[in-house]
């Protein structure tokens, strides 16, 4: 008994060291991943974990590391999907590439952590992410209760109430029209809370349904259940764009919207050094696409540069990105590998029928509220 | 039977104690218990630490705040307060579960019944049926009947059927409203005069079982067909329909109620504490008293053992301990206080109508229009596209399991008894009625009973769905308020009342079942 | 219904009847009185005309099926990194190789008669034709019907032309399995299904076969599977057929922690990594393994000694108190756990220790399990080197099964211990034992996950930290052991009180009573309940979709119609993932349907 047992043992062990080298062999880039502790916790000593944050930055701690960890929603349409093969893209997806474009050269050293709504802020506080874009709204609450820094905003979004023509709306209803409606919504922390306030200030009565998930919304409301559904703008073009069945004619209204919902990446408090990196990615991908430097052409910029401000963020005159201690060719690396904010914008949101003309979301040069501070 | 040792014989010198096996198991159990409340304690405390680091409350005071959410269905779906936002989704969890208990039980017997039937394709629907549902997890039929059950239905409108308006105007009524908005219906409400009613009725249905019970003795001692059931029945029946004219002799109670508010109101806290440790120290001293009684033999008190020495002692030891807990943490007698004084002002309120007024409102269900859409009233009893998924949901399933339980149940009947009885000429019925099911009920009881329990918590899963029950409408509250602390508390307390509550009716039938036995 | 439709069976097989016609057998079974012909009627109406909309649901043209098609992955393994899945097909096959040694050592199957199996193959074409009446498939369910026409009449034919030696001739049912095993491996190569793959964001089809890098693994497994089976029916004939299938139970055992921990994980294990890897001769693990196991060995060994008398039980109570007192110093947490684990092992050694054969046995069991214990928890604290795009590396249908089949697993010990507590004698015991098993019963499983998921965290300590998997591990643990416990429990009660006394007048101790006589036969005899609860927990990982774990549901319900490319597709993924929890749960009932038989339990 003994014998036979121990014998295998040993035989199991063997399988599994060689195993362990093989692979490790051809992937020796990719480091240990807080994904990937699922039970580690629970059996090292307290106050060990795998993060060493002791006097180091989170810069120094990733490129320590060699792989970013950005967290995610996951099932966000458009900003944070996982495809059938188990990648994760969308708007909030690019901006992690791009970060991790900026930080080790590689697009591609990220490690997407799929969190849900409720666990998210915990994950940037304990370290379990570097860096959260996960569709956030940045709120006076969340800046300062809860240990957290926001950067500048990707997506300026806004709650709004998406109903039938055939019900009588128009794109420019109000909140009175929607007196006795059934209104349904998915349960988040803000979009219920939004509708609630908005329309017990206006006296308006509505029945508000709440789901758990926008799918579910969408399905009752295809139904007939709903007379209107209500969530970010944003949620709703997309739906509009791929839902809408033939026959019917759905508006988006008010025009302006009920909440303010500016979304962009959440970092923990207290590392500047960080927080700048995070937030110039930003901004790089917001001067370069005012100054039409592409993923096409970054390569030709490079070599020649129109503006100096163009020169500097490319890695030549200057030494700026040096002193935030990343590589000078950093934020050349964000154009080359993931584009600038209209390469990236186009690409994920344009296909669920969201685009940048007219919208808050268009350059500051033609109305919009995307601006970046000069670079120099 | 349990794992039992007898007592070590008792020998001419006392063992050391680590061979003495009474010595160890008291002394493991002390460890072990120490262990517990040592980790507790220690939980407790880093709790404490955590709780007042990032700044959470956990106490109840939020009960009385207002909740700023809606709910979507339900006794009232602006609460006030959090705790009345809590309490409707109680009664919505209450609603889908005893609806869900009638339906799955009939439908699960027929099933049952339906499987053994010699028709083979009826036989063998109810075999794919029960063999398809209880196997598919129920979170998933759930959800999957949210996404299709209102499909098929009509719009709402002023001319939803099946049993609707006659003119169709704002605020016009009908019967029966279902569209896929859900199903609105008449219904009898309880108006001012319902507790005193109701009070009477708990008297009337005791009356009732002494008159059943007298009615069989007769029978008994007779020989002569009593009709026992009719005459219970018809005692009953009388309590009700006289009772809608004669409650408010119940009035009375009232005033006994108003006396016990102000009598809460205005004892000191000192004397509910002594009451309490009264009750605990007494409690201990009872038990005592009735294990020495078990020891006393004809010769006089049997000489303790050290096992019974370690009982009596813990027991004391409890009792005291209760005392300090009750002088310790104040708290809970004047709970108890404000609890009482509340609840009695709450039954005295219930109390009040000394008229004979309405026992029931009768509401007809009604369509109306307050703004642009059109919707139901208020007044009939509305069961929204929410409750449906839940409903179907935990029918379906649950009658899946009843199937199985009721097949098991009339299976063990073995086959002789069927023979014996259409020997005896019984008809089917006679034969089902009087031998087949009085037998296979004792059966299936427990079981059943289990089954009961499992349709009431998986209600529950009504959070996938958005249906206003309990769990629902506290994550939605812990997540406007972050008190997660005291909801899930309150959730537990709920869940297990509900538990206690099923499991004890089931109890005590089974009881009466073995009393009939004999 | 009434009456007449009860006919009480005992089950038994029916006596052989006379061969009858179709008519006759209508008659008999469908219109035996007016009231059956009735009900016979209106239940073909229905039940027509419920797969009439069912299958025009299926297969209506708005219905997006290439969604589950083309998620295919997502939907077993979440978001495992795609170049190191050969991970995945080695896991499975060493599930499959297992498998196939054990059908061989058990010499599993048996003999069914080929009338049974022309019965079946008549009745799945007569499915098939039905199904392609009433599917709305326009003229290409002529092909269908004829196909399935043909067949059936071929194998009624066969029937015919057998006469009564299709009563005589009889196959082994794994020859069965086997050549269905094979028509499914080559329809996986000839069948034009198709390829449903992703790319550019872009949902791409492909007409063909299925890609050749999921069928060649499948055929692989098979192999494995088939190959092993002859190396079980080989090995047992070798050696002594009890030996290997104790060996294979603690294969079994094992493979779970094996597969996660190691091959799906892939600890890593290089020492020149720049993880910071496990280096094998300075790492504090090799050093506690020599001196758990060996040290551990020996003293369990020691402590064996009958003649040792009080002196050993004085020294392993002194052991206990100092696995105790590790927990006030600062300590890796694993040492503890050990040390107390070791403690309980050293308690124990006067009572099963003895003769030499029996200590050896005993120490050697300690130094097994805690070999084991110490390699999994090394594995655990080494960082894996692979690169997850989600949450976990384990996602879908894999992670359903871990969290399953973690839960019920863990759960036994606690199940048993909270059985023996609250039948025990020991009033304390019970008391605590109760109010466990009942607080936990009384409450539905999602407000236990919201509990292990929000508010554990707040009463430990700081640092101290649990990933979502683990919780939800945690919770499922802790549920299903209070009805494991009650499951138990009623075996418990049902062994003799006679079993106890004869143990007790052979000078068997309490310990070893429990351990050798009662729960051996209590827990056999709740096989069938406990199975039961298996099922039941497999079923309830569902509900850690609601907390926002990334597991089967949870990708049908939000992941997929999440999709740019699949938004809002909802039926088709619902429908899917109830046919895998479907066909997973009932065979697993009709095989412990079998077990049952087998051992003759569950007879009332």
């Amino acid at each position: 008994m003994l014998k036979r047992l121990s014998a295998l043992l040993v035989v199991l062990a063997l399988v599994a060291a060689a195993c362990g080298d093989d692979d490790a062999a051809t992937t020796t880039t990719v480091a240990g991943t807080q994904a990937t502790t699922t039970t580690a916790a629970a059996t090292t000593t307290g106050g060990g974990g795998d993060g060493g944050q002791a006097g180091e930055g989170i810069l120094a701690q990733v490129q320590d590391r060699g792989v970013l960890r950005c967290g995610v929603s996951g099932a966000a349409t458009a900003f944070s999907e996982q495809q059938p093969d188990g990648s994760m893209t969308g708007f909030d997806a690019d901006y992690c590439r791009a970060v991790a474009a900026a930080v080790l050269g590689d697009a591609n050293a990220v490690e997407f952590t799929a969190l849900t709504a409720a666990e998210r802020f915990t994950a940037v506080q304990t370290g379990a992410v570097d860096v959260l874009i996960r569709n956030t709204t940045w709120t006076q609450s969340r800046d300062t209760d809860v240990g957290m820094d926001f950067g500048p905003t990707t997506y300026y979004d806004g709650q709004q109430v998406m109903g039938r023509t055939s019900a009588g709306f128009t794109g420019q209803s109000t909140l009175q029209d929607l007196e006795g409606a059934v209104v349904c919504t998915n349960a988040g922390t803000t979009t219920e809370k939004n509708i609630t306030e908005a329309t017990a200030a206006l006296g308006v009565n509505i029945t508000l349904n709440t789901f758990e998930d926008f799918n579910q919304v969408m399905d009752q409301y295809l139904a007939g259940a709903c007379d209107a559904v209500t969530t970010d703008g944003s949620g709703l073009v997309g739906r509009k764009a791929t839902q809408q069945p033939e026959g019917e004619e759905w508006v988006i209204f008010p025009p302006s919207p009920i909440s303010k919902e500016p979304l962009g990446p959440t970092y923990l408090q207290n590392d500047s050094q960080w927080a700048d990196v995070v937030n110039w990615v930003v901004f790089a991908t917001i001067i370069f696409d005012e100054n039409g430097v592409t993923s096409a052409n970054a390569a030709d910029m490079q070599a020649n540069p129109p503006t100096g401000e163009i020169d500097r963020l490319l890695g030549g005159e200057g030494n700026l990105q040096g002193a935030m201690g990343l590589a000078d060719e950093a934020f050349f690396n964000v154009v080359s590998q993931v584009g600038n904010y209209d390469e990236i914008y186009a690409r994920n949101l344009n296909p669920v029928g969201l685009f940048r003309e007219g919208s808050l979301n268009a350059s500051f040069v033609d109305g919009g509220l995307i601006y970046a501070p000069p670079a120099r | 039977m349990s794992v039992r040792v007898d007592r070590p014989q008792q020998q001419p010198q006392r063992v050391p104690p680590w061979r003495n096996v009474t010595f160890l198991k008291w002394a493991a159990q002390l460890v072990t218990l120490v262990g517990v409340v040592g980790l507790g304690y220690i939980l407790v405390t880093q709790a404490q630490e955590n709780l007042a680091a990032r700044n959470i409350d956990v106490s109840f005071d939020f009960l009385s705040d207002p909740p700023g959410i809606q709910l979507a269905e339900g006794i009232s779906t602006n609460p006030d307060t959090v705790a009345r936002a809590l309490f409707v989704g109680i009664v919505n969890m209450l609603r889908v579960t005893v609806a869900g208990i009638v339906a799955a039980t009939i439908l699960g017997v027929l099933l049952g019944v339906a499987r053994l039937s010699s028709n083979w394709i009826v036989s063998k629907v109810a075999t794919v049926y029960i063999e398809t549902i209880r196997n598919i997890p129920l979170l998933v039929q759930i959800i999957f009947w949210g996404a299709v059950v209102t499909i098929g239905l009509p719009d709402i409108g002023f001319d939803t059927g099946p049993f609707g308006c006659t003119e169709e105007v704002d605020g016009c009524t009908g019967w029966l409203f279902a569209s896929n908005r859900g199903v609105s219906m008449a219904w009898l409400f309880p108006a001012d005069g319902f507790w005193q009613w109701f009070s009477l009725m708990l008297i009337g249905i005791y009356v009732s079982v002494r008159v059943y019970r007298w009615r069989i003795r007769l029978k008994e001692e007779t020989g002569a067909e009593t009709y026992s059931l009719t005459w219970g029945t018809l005692t009953v029946v009388v309590f009700a329909v006289v009772g809608l004219w004669i409650h408010p002799i119940m009035g009375f109670f009232g005033p006994i109620f108003g006396a016990l508010a102000s009598l809460f109101d205005g004892l000191p806290r000192i004397v509910v504490q002594l009451v309490l440790a009264a009750a605990a120290l007494g409690g201990a001293a009872w038990w005592i008293k009735r294990f020495l009684d078990s020891r006393r033999t004809p010769a006089g008190l049997a000489k303790l053992t050290d096992d019974d020495i370690f009982r009596i002692g813990s027991t004391a030891v409890a009792g005291l301990v209760g005392v300090f807990i009750v002088f310790t943490f104040t708290s809970i007698s004047s709970f108890i206080l404000d609890a009482g004084r509340d609840f009695f002002e709450v039954a005295e309120s219930k109390f009040d109508f000394l008229e004979a007024g309405a026992v029931f409102d009768f509401n007809k269900a009604s369509l109306a229009k307050p703004g642009n859409f059109v919707n139901y009233g208020p007044t009939g009893l509305t069961m929204s596209k929410l409750f449906f998924p839940v409903f179907v949901g935990v029918t379906l399933y649950t009658a899946a399991f009843i199937a199985e339980v009721v097949r098991g149940g009339i299976l063990a009947i073995s086959k002789g008894q069927t023979e014996a009885g259409l020997a005896l000429g019984l008809t089917r019925f006679q034969l089902l009625r009087f031998i087949i099911l009085p037998q296979a009920f004792r059966i299936i009881l427990p079981p059943m009973g289990n089954q009961y329990l499992n349709l009431a918590k998986n209600t529950s899963l009504g959070i996938a769905v958005a249906y206003p029950e309990v769990v629902a409408v506290g994550q939605t509250l812990y997540n406007q308020t972050g008190a997660t602390i005291p909801v899930v508390t309150l959730w537990m307390l709920f869940y297990v009342s509900v538990s206690l509550f099923i499991s004890a009716i089931v109890n005590f039938f089974n009881n009466r079942m073995k009393l009939v036995e004999r | 219904m009434t009456t007449s439709d009860i006919t009480p069976d005992t089950g038994a097989a029916p006596p052989e009847k006379p061969p009858q016609g179709p008519l006759v057998w209508m008659r008999e079974n469908l219109f035996s009185t007016p009231f059956n012909s009735v009900l016979s009627v209106v239940s073909i109406v229905v039940v027509v005309l419920f797969l009439k909309s069912m299958v025009g649901f299926i297969f209506d043209d708005t219905r997006r099926w290439e969604a589950v098609a083309t998620n295919m992955r997502l939907y077993m393994t979440q978001a495992y990194a795609p170049e190191q899945f050969i991970r995945v097909w080695i896991s499975v096959g060493v599930i499959g190789g297992l498998a196939g040694l054990s059908l061989g050592a058990w010499n599993v199957g048996s003999r069914i008669e080929i009338r049974t199996i022309i019965k079946t193959i008549i009745n799945i074409a007569g499915a098939v034709a039905l199904l392609a009446v009433l599917a709305p498939w326009g003229t290409g369910r002529y092909v269908w019907i004829a196909g399935a026409v043909a067949v059936g009449g071929g194998a009624w034919a066969l029937r015919q032309a057998l006469g009564d030696r299709a009563k005589t001739i009889t196959v082994h049912t794994l020859a069965v399995a086997a050549a269905v095993l094979a028509l499914v491996l080559i329809g996986l190569y000839t069948i034009p299904i198709g390829d449903y793959g992703f790319a550019e964001g872009q949902a791409t089809y492909e007409q063909g076969t299925i890609d050749l890098s999921t069928s060649v693994p499948w055929t692989v497994i098979s192999l494995v599977l088939v190959a092993a089976y002859f190396v079980g029916r080989w090995l047992t004939d070798l050696i002594n057929g009890r030996a290997v299938r104790g060996a294979l139970s603690v294969l079994w055992v094992l493979v779970l922690p094996f597969n996660v921990l190691i091959i799906l994980r892939d600890p890593d294990w290089n020492p020149a990594s720049e993880a910071g890897g496990f280096d094998f001769l300075t790492g504090t693990d090799v050093t506690i393994a020599l001196v758990f196991v060996v040290g551990g060995g020996l003293v369990l060994w020691l402590l064996g000694d009958p003649r040792l008398g009080e002196a050993g039980r004085l020294a392993s109570g002194v052991l206990l108190i100092g696995a105790l007192s590790l927990w006030l110093f600062p300590m890796l947490i694993r040492v503890r756990l050990l040390a107390l684990l070791f403690a309980a092992f050293a308690l124990g050694a006067q009572t099963f220790g003895g003769d030499m054969r029996s200590r050896l046995r005993y120490a050697g069991l300690w130094a097994g399990l805690s070999l084991v214990l110490i390699y999994f928890l090394a594995a655990i604290n080494t960082p894996s080197s692979l690169f997850i795009q989600g949450k976990s590396f384990l996602g879908g249908l894999t992670l359903t099964f871990v969290l399953a089949l973690t839960s019920i697993f863990l759960s036994f010990p606690i199940g048993i211990l909270m059985a023996l507590g609250r039948t025990s004698s020991m009033p304390i015991f019970r008391v605590l034992s109760t109010v466990y098993i009942e607080l936990v019963r009384g409450i539905p499983f999602i407000t236990v996950l919201i509990f292990f998921d929000l508010i554990l965290v707040l009463f430990l300590p700081e640092g101290l930290e649990f990933d979502s998997v683990t919780l939800a591990i945690l919770a499922g643990t802790l549920f299903s052991g209070a009805y494991l416990a009650e499951n138990v429990r009623g075996g418990l009660q049902s062994i003799p009180n006679g079993q106890y006394e004869a143990a007790k007048a052979m000078g068997l101790t309490t310990l070893q009573t429990t351990v050798f006589i009662v729960l051996p036969q209590a827990l056999r005899a709740v096989i069938p309940a406990m199975v039961g609860q298996t099922i039941a927990i497999f079923k309830d990982t569902s509900l850690v979709a609601i907390i926002g774990l990334f597991d089967f549901l949870y990708i049908a319900n939000n992941v997929i119609p999440n999709q740019t490319v699949f938004l809002g597709v909802r039926f088709e993924n619902l429908l899917f993932i109830a046919l895998i929890y479907w066909i997973f749960t009932f065979s697993f009932s009709r095989a412990s349907l079998r077990i049952e038989k087998k051992l003759g339990l569950g007879e009332r």
